[in-house]
Formats: structure tokens, C-alpha cells, sequence
């Protein structure tokens, strides 16, 4: 009895052992990395500046940049300013500004409003009424405290509610395809 | 967020092989099987993983900029985790937690019942290779008489010896949607037995598994095992049809010899679903296995025990119709039919089961504060039992009916602030009679992050078929004159259920992205425990003179536990997560009355690591402290075991998404000592050690 499980312990061990050697090799060739749940938002993120057109109020000149801001802890990690290495053609530039406070917020046109914001979060986003700045944010009443955009994930998959009311009393006018994927809903 | 649990929302030969020869057969037969299956996934798996690297290579090549991806393209990507979020339960008034697909995918386990390890306060212990012992807030055994488990809304409490049979619970993980499990009394909202807790099991929509999906897994545990499941469009609703086998080895004695515990299984079954305004769900599943088995029965001569060896047939089936109507956001009803059959026919006793369960339940609102839920239902289990010369029951037949009705008011005293809960179950059943199960909770909230709650709960535990009507014979042992003496317990129609008030407090706190915190104290009060009483001894001539000594099955025993839980989820960053527990149980003085076995400590720790690559690295550790198995104070019994010592287990997993379609995986159980026993045997069960163990598995999506 005690040699036939040592032998098939044996056993077990080899082909445990060869698929982790054709596995690993596989890796070493594949350079793919699996998107996080934040490297999606901060491409979501990315695409908000693209399908969004803001009011020429809401710059300071025809060449400064649209600044997306994080507002709180900062989940991100580099995702965020890796994505706006890639710069649009034509355009305005994109750059990353992060807030520790809500008295921080600086000039910026979307803000990503983190959930360690919670608490204050109706407080800060009412700091932000008629400057037309995207909000986004994705606590469970984001939309009801005024915010605009509020990230789901649903069966493991992002998905987007938008306040439509609250972005167009902001003057921001939003692409057919961003609302084709999202879903409207009201305060 | 709706939390679904606490919004409440045959074919086996017959056979027993009991002597040398037909054990032999059976054996080698399992073996062969074995070692044909064996070879064949060895082939398969390294098939599969050379087919996984060629795909790889292919994904390789595109690069995924995520900065070019359309929004369409965002919105259809799957991600590789979601950080876990107190929001979910932060509006719960009980002590909860929620097993989700991430955690199950990344457990490294590949069973139900040990997939519950990771379940802040829950006691699992492996009682051999095809049994376990798993209840919350103490008074666990291999049959935890206070734990109500639930699949799918369908009870899988047996009513025989109470508790649940684990092994035949065993559902293809891939199916499984989440496992709510909340400690503390549930009787309200699910009838009797939901007494130190709920587990509630619940399958995908088969909306969420269209195409097809694999998983097949080779270990030294697991010899093999494999998964398939299909789904697609069926009219306008869904379909899935699933299939899974496994080979379970055996484990060791403490000498590290092979013990006779090895089983395997095989399970099929389907579910349909028409979502929509009126949600419609059919579904069921057959399952039949076989496995080796090994109990203590006492004889009237030295050395007064005799080892018996065996195979137990389990198999059995059941279907299930669900109707809902969403009538509005705060209002909906459901009804929901079962059948379920179970049969089991071991060396100790055999039970064919029968049981249809009917329950309806509608939520509706009232005015802004109420919120009300109340339902009904109905069971009728029957069941037909042949015994053995260790457990018999007379009469071999008992039918129970089961009828309940409940409600519940939800009122909202200051908004978003302060909710209190009240409700009861009313309850009449052909064993005990009415029952009356009221909870009072208070939920205050006094902003988005932080939950206090405050629970005062009644429960029972209603009597089984064999705390009625059986006799099990417990021990033998001589008295100084060499007369033999056998103890055997005595079930009668005089016991009634047992009670419990629970008392409960709760805080949570919600840290955004970074994590969370769970803590939970508990108060227990039982009455009318289930004790045994030692009666007059009677000389019996047959075979030849020797003493019984009766121990009759009465209420007794008062009873108090208390003790606390706490739960933390911390994301040092979003690709490492870290989830930990910490849980105290202490047992009252009277431990004489109360049954099973608890460790006073209990602590783990989880680590859930995103490398580059789509590489992940995940490692559990386990501290179970040691159990002190009761001595009864009145007739001196014990089990061959009187302690069992702490562990402390230690898993590694190692896990590769080369894309979309394929997952490796490999990993290691028990890493930190060679084996280690985690229970005990209390009616001639044997309890074998839980080896170091190794596996690798993979999954597939096509």
C-alpha cells in the first residue's frame, strides 16, 4: 500500500511538473498582460476626452490640454498615465493632475472622484456645479449626489450609467457612441 | 444593492460489499478506472497546454493597447479581478460574507464543501476523504445539527440525523454564481434548523454561460477530475447542460499508511432561464458515486470493537421550477417548486429520501418607510431507512409535513440613517409541533462607510427521524466479572426541539478602494439540548447474558457560547489584495450538554497577487486551534480521540490567463506538514489524516 502511493505520488509529481514546464515556457514567450479592472476605467477614462465635447469656456486658451484628475486615493496606479502616453492626433494635449482634497481641484475636465471620497462626496461634486467638468465616479449613489458618469461592473464586465440631464445643464455634449454603451439614468 | 440571500429572494446497482472478496473487486475496479483515466488527462492536459501556448502566441503578436480600444471594446472586456467591496453587505444587518467567482477561481479548490474554508467564522474540518464537519458559531460534528445549507433555494439539511451530507453537494464550480454565508440565526426568513447559521449556494443565470466552458483537474488528491458545461439560446430564454466526474484518493493514517476512504462521483444536470419581467427557471441535476468506507461498530466480545470495511452507493436527483414577476423597483413575488430524491446506502444505515417542497414569497412597499416581505410554504420529506446491527430504526418509515408562513416589515426611522427589521416565522411541523422563530434587527448607518447593527434572534432545531425513532449502539465494554456491557442511545417521541436567543452585534466599515472591515460579537443562548440521560440497565440473554445500558435522547442541557469574528479586505494596491480573519469562539461550562467539537482560535490569511503577464500568485494560510472532544458527564463515553491538535495549512497557487480562453493553474495544499488530522470520529466514523497534496488544473473556454 505505502509503495503504490509513493509510486503514484511519483507519478503525479511528473506530470504535474511537465505541464509546468511547457506552461511556463509558453509565458515566457506571451507578452500579454490581462487588463485590471482600473486599466479598463483608466482607458474608459481616456475615452470620456475623446467623446465629449466640452464648451470653449471650459479652457483657458485653444491650446491648453484636457486635464483628467483624480480626486482622493488614487486607484489607478501607473494605468492611468500610461494610457495618455498615447496622444491623440490633433487636438488637445491630455494630462493627469491628481487631488488630494476636494479644496485641491484646479482647473480640469474630468474628474474621477474615488471612492475614499465617499463621505464628502456630495459636498465636492456641488463645489463643481456650472464648470463643466465630467465627474465620474463609482460609489452606489455617485448619480444621486450629482455626479455624471458612474462606473458598473457587472459580471465582471465595465459598465457605464450616465446622468444625461446633469451633462447637458453642465454645457457637455456627449457622442452618440458613448451613450449607445452606457446607460442613461436620472438623479 | 440587493443582497439575494437576506432579501430572500438514480441509477445506483444496490449493493453492499461486505465481505473480503467483493471489497477486492470493488477496489481494483476503482483503481483500473484510475489508471486508464489518469493516463488519458495526462495526455489531454499536455494537448490542451501546447494548444493554450499556440493561442497565446497568436495574442502575443496583437499587443492590447487599451488607449486604441473602441468604447464598445471596453465595455466587453472581461476583467481579470474586481477588488472586493464592503458596499455590498454594508446595508446588512447580519453578520454575511459573499464567496464570489473571483474567489472561487482563485481558492485553488476545486469542492464546495472546501471552498468554505475561506469563510470568516466558519469551522471546516474534513473528517475523512468523503465527509466533513462545517458549521459557524461552534457545536460542529460530521452531522452540525445548527447549520442550514441552501442550493439554489432548496434545502439540502438532511432530516434523518440532521445535517448535510457534503459529499454529494458537489457542484462544478464554473456554475456557481456566489455563496452567501451569514452566521447567526436565519430562521425568520428560512424556517427551522437555520439556527448558528445559513450557507446559500446559488447558480449562474444561464444567461452568463452560453458557450462552452472546461476544467479538468490532475492531482494527488484529485484523480482526476473534470468539468463541461455548455450553454446557448433556447427560444427566447437560456440553457446550460453541465457534467463532471472525479476520483477522489484516499488519505492516511497517522502512520501515513493509505486509509479506506477513496470515492468517486459523477453528477449531470441542466438549468433553464427566461429573464425578464416575469423570470422564469427550470432546472435539475442527477448525481450518483461510490465510495470506500470504514466505521467502529461495538461487539459483545474483546477487544469490543471490529473495524468493518465497505462501499457506500450514494445517488439521487432532483428538479426545481421558479417563477418571479417584478412588479416595480420595491416590489416582487416568486414561486418555486421542488422535487428532490437522495439515496444512501452505507455499512451503518441506508435512506432513501423523498422530499417536494412548495414556497412563495412577495415583497412589496408600503408607503416611503415599509418594506415588507412575507411568504409560505410548505414540505413534505419521507423517507424509508434499513439498518444495520450498529444503528436501527423503528420504524423504518417517517413522513414529515412542514408548513410555515413568515413575515417581515423593513421600516426606515430615519433615512439612509436608521432602519429597524422585525419579523417572524410561524411554523408547524409533524415532529414537533408550532414553532415560533421572531428576529428584531437595527441597522444604522451614519454615512456611506461605516454600519453599526444590533440583532436579538429565536431559533430551533427540530428533531430528526433517528432522534425519534432510533437505537444506536454506542460502545461495549466488560465489567471486573467479564460481563458485557453495551451502551447504546435511545431516541424517543418525548424530545422536542432545541432552542436558541441569540444575541448579536455588529460593526462595518467601508475604506473605498483600499478595503474593508467586518466585526462581529455573538451571544448564544441554547435551551433544551439534546443530552443523554443513562436509563436502568436490563440483562439481556441473546446472544448470551450480557448488560445494555440505555442513554435516552432527552432535552436538557443549557448552553452558552460567545464570541466574535472579524474580517478585513485590504488592496495595497489594485493588483494585491489581501483578505485575513481572526475568529474566538468560547464554549460555557455546561460543554457536557452541548455535541461536537470547536476550536477555541481559529485565523487565516489570504494573498491575491496580479503579476505581469496575466500571471497570478495566491497563497491561503489556515490556523485551526485544537478541538476538545466533549466527554459525556453522565455515562463517561468518549471517542477513540480526545484531542485534536491545532494546524496551521498553508496553500500555494500559482495561476497563468494566457487570454481569453485559456487559464493554468497549478498549486499545492498542506505545504507546511506532511499530513494532519482536522476531526474526529464520534459514532463510529474514522477519522484519516488530510495529506500534503499537489495539482495542476486548466480550464477552457470555446
Amino acid at each position: 500500500m505505502m509503495i503504490n502511493k509513493r509510486s503514484r505520488l511519483r507519478k503525479s509529481i511528473v506530470i504535474i511538473g511537465t505541464c509546468a514546464l511547457v506552461a511556463l515556457q509558453i509565458v515566457s514567450r506571451a507578452s500579454c498582460r490581462a487588463p485590471g479592472e482600473y486599466d479598463i476605467k483608466a482607458a474608459f477614462l481616456y475615452n470620456f476626452s475623446q467623446f465629449v465635447e466640452w464648451p470653449s469656456s471650459a479652457f483657458k486658451d485653444a491650446n491648453s490640454p484636457i486635464v483628467i484628475a483624480v480626486l482622493g486615493d488614487d486607484p489607478f496606479g501607473r494605468a492611468l498615465d500610461e494610457v495618455v502616453q498615447e496622444q491623440p492626433t490633433g487636438g488637445r494635449r491630455i494630462i493627469v493632475k491628481r487631488f488630494a482634497r476636494p479644496r485641491d481641484i484646479d482647473h480640469c475636465q474630468v474628474l474621477f472622484v474615488s471612492t475614499s471620497e465617499k463621505n464628502i462626496e456630495k459636498s465636492a461634486l456641488e463645489l463643481l456645479n456650472g464648470k463643466s467638468v465630467l465627474t465620474v465616479g463609482e460609489t452606489r449613489d455617485f448619480i444621486k449626489h450629482g455626479g455624471i458618469i458612474r462606473f458598473t461592473v457587472e459580471k465582471r464586465k465595465i459598465g457605464l450609467e450616465v446622468n444625461l440631464e446633469r451633462a447637458r445643464s453642465e454645457n457637455l455634449k456627449m457622442s452618440s457612441k458613448l451613450l449607445k454603451i452606457a446607460k442613461v439614468v436620472k438623479e | 444593492m440587493e443582497f439575494g440571500g437576506l432579501s430572500r429572494k438514480g441509477c445506483a446497482r444496490e449493493y453492499r460489499s461486505v465481505d473480503a472478496a467483493q471489497r477486492t473487486a470493488s477496489h481494483s475496479a476503482v483503481s483500473r478506472l484510475g489508471r486508464f483515466a489518469r493516463s488519458w488527462l495526462a495526455a489531454c492536459l499536455l494537448i490542451i497546454t501546447l494548444a493554450g501556448g499556440i493561442l497565446a502566441a497568436d495574442d502575443a503578436s496583437e499587443k492590447l493597447n487599451l488607449a486604441k480600444a473602441s468604447l464598445e471594446d471596453l465595455a466587453g472586456i472581461e476583467v481579470t479581478s474586481v477588488s472586493r467591496r464592503a458596499e455590498e453587505l454594508i446595508a446588512t444587518s447580519a453578520a454575511a460574507y459573499v464567496i464570489t467567482q473571483e474567489d472561487i477561481r482563485r481558492s485553488g479548490m476545486t469542492s464546495v464543501p472546501e471552498l468554505l474554508r475561506m469563510v470568516p467564522g466558519l469551522d471546516v474540518a474534513r473528517v475523512n476523504s468523503s465527509m466533513w464537519a462545517i458549521s459557524s458559531r461552534g457545536l460542529n460534528e460530521r452531522f452540525a445539527k445548527m447549520m442550514l445549507v441552501l442550493i439554489d433555494g432548496r434545502s439540502v439539511y438532511t432530516p434523518l440525523f440532521s445535517g448535510v451530507f457534503w459529499d454529494v453537494q458537489d457542484l462544478p464550480l464554473s456554475t456557481v454564481e456566489r455563496i452567501e454565508v451569514i452566521r447567526g440565526p436565519g430562521a425568520t426568513m428560512w424556517g427551522a434548523n437555520a439556527v448558528n447559521g445559513i450557507i446559500n449556494i446559488i447558480t449562474k443565470n444561464a444567461k452568463d454561460t452560453t458557450g462552452s466552458f472546461a476544467t479538468a483537474a490532475y492531482g494527488t488528491d484529485e484523480r482526476p477530475l473534470g468539468d463541461v458545461r455548455h450553454g446557448g439560446k433556447i427560444g427566447s430564454g437560456f440553457y446550460r447542460v453541465y457534467a463532471r466526474g472525479f476520483q477522489q484518493d484516499n488519505f492516511v493514517d497517522s502512520s501515513g499508511d493509505d486509509t479506506h476512504d477513496a470515492w468517486r462521483q459523477r453528477r449531470g444536470g441542466f438549468r433553464m432561464d427566461w429573464n425578464g419581467r416575469d423570470s422564469y427557471t427550470l432546472q435539475g441535476d442527477l448525481y450518483d458515486g461510490r465510495e470506500q468506507e470504514a466505521f467502529a461498530f461495538p461487539t459483545l466480545l474483546p477487544p469490543f470493537t471490529e473495524l468493518r470495511t465497505g462501499t457506500s452507493v450514494v445517488s439521487g436527483g432532483n428538479l426545481l421550477g421558479r417563477w418571479s414577476r417584478s412588479i416595480s423597483d420595491d416590489s416582487e413575488m416568486t414561486f418555486q417548486a421542488y422535487y428532490d430524491r437522495t439515496n444512501r446506502d452505507s455499512l451503518q444505515f441506508g435512506e432513501k429520501r423523498t422530499t417536494y417542497d412548495l414556497d412563495f414569497n412577495h415583497r412589496f412597499a408600503s408607503g416611503s418607510r415599509h418594506s415588507i416581505i412575507w411568504g409560505l410554504g410548505y414540505r413534505n420529506t419521507r423517507d424509508s431507512t434499513s439498518s444495520s446491527d450498529m444503528i436501527m430504526l423503528d420504524p423504518a418509515r417517517s413522513t414529515r409535513r412542514t408548513a410555515g408562513a413568515f413575515v417581515q416589515d423593513d421600516v426606515t426611522i430615519t433615512k439612509n440613517r436608521l432602519r429597524l427589521t422585525l419579523g417572524s416565522k410561524f411554523e408547524d411541523n409533524t415532529h414537533s409541533g408550532f414553532e415560533l422563530q421572531p428576529n428584531l434587527r437595527l441597522l444604522y448607518t451614519p454615512d456611506d462607510r461605516h454600519t453599526l447593527w444590533t440583532a436579538i434572534s429565536r431559533a430551533v432545531r427540530t428533531p430528526t427521524h433517528g432522534e425519534h425513532d432510533a437505537r444506536v449502539n454506542l460502545m461495549a465494554f466488560s465489567l471486573p466479572d467479564d460481563t458485557p456491557v453495551l451502551l447504546f442511545v435511545r431516541g424517543g417521541h418525548k424530545f422536542d426541539s432545541e432552542e436558541l436567543t441569540a444575541y448579536e452585534l455588529g460593526y462595518r466599515s467601508d475604506l473605498g478602494t483600499r478595503g474593508s472591515v467586518d466585526i462581529a460579537a455573538f451571544y448564544n443562548s441554547y435551551n433544551k439540548l439534546r443530552m443523554l440521560e443513562a436509563g436502568a440497565p436490563v440483562l439481556e440473554f441473546s446472544p448470551f447474558p450480557h448488560l445494555e445500558i440505555p442513554l435516552d435522547i432527552v432535552n436538557g442541557g443549557h448552553h452558552h457560547t460567545h464570541g466574535a469574528e472579524i474580517a478585513f479586505n485590504w488592496n495595497f494596491t489594485p493588483a494585491w489584495r489581501m483578505s485575513g480573519s481572526y475568529t474566538w469562539l468560547s464554549r460555557g461550562l455546561a460543554a457536557a450538554a452541548a455535541a461536537g467539537a470547536d476550536p477555541k482560535n481559529q485565523f487565516s490569511i489570504r494573498s491575491q497577487l496580479d503579476l505581469p503577464r496575466g500571471m497570478e500568485m495566491d497563497v491561503s494560510a489556515y490556523y485551526v486551534g485544537r478541538l476538545d472532544l466533549p466527554t459525556d458527564a453522565v455515562t463517561g463515553v468518549q471517542s477513540g480521540i480526545q484531542t485534536v491538535p491545532s494546524y496551521l495549512r498553508l496553500d500555494l497557487r500559482l495561476g497563468w490567463r494566457a487570454n481569453d480562453s485559456v487559464a493554468i493553474s497549478i498549486g499545492a495544499r498542506n505545504i507546511l506538514d506532511k499530513q494532519h488530522l482536522e476531526f474526529a470520529g464520534f459514532t463510529g466514523e474514522q477519522a484519516t489524516e488530510i495529506p500534503r497534496s499537489f495539482y495542476g488544473q486548466v480550464a477552457l473556454k470555446f
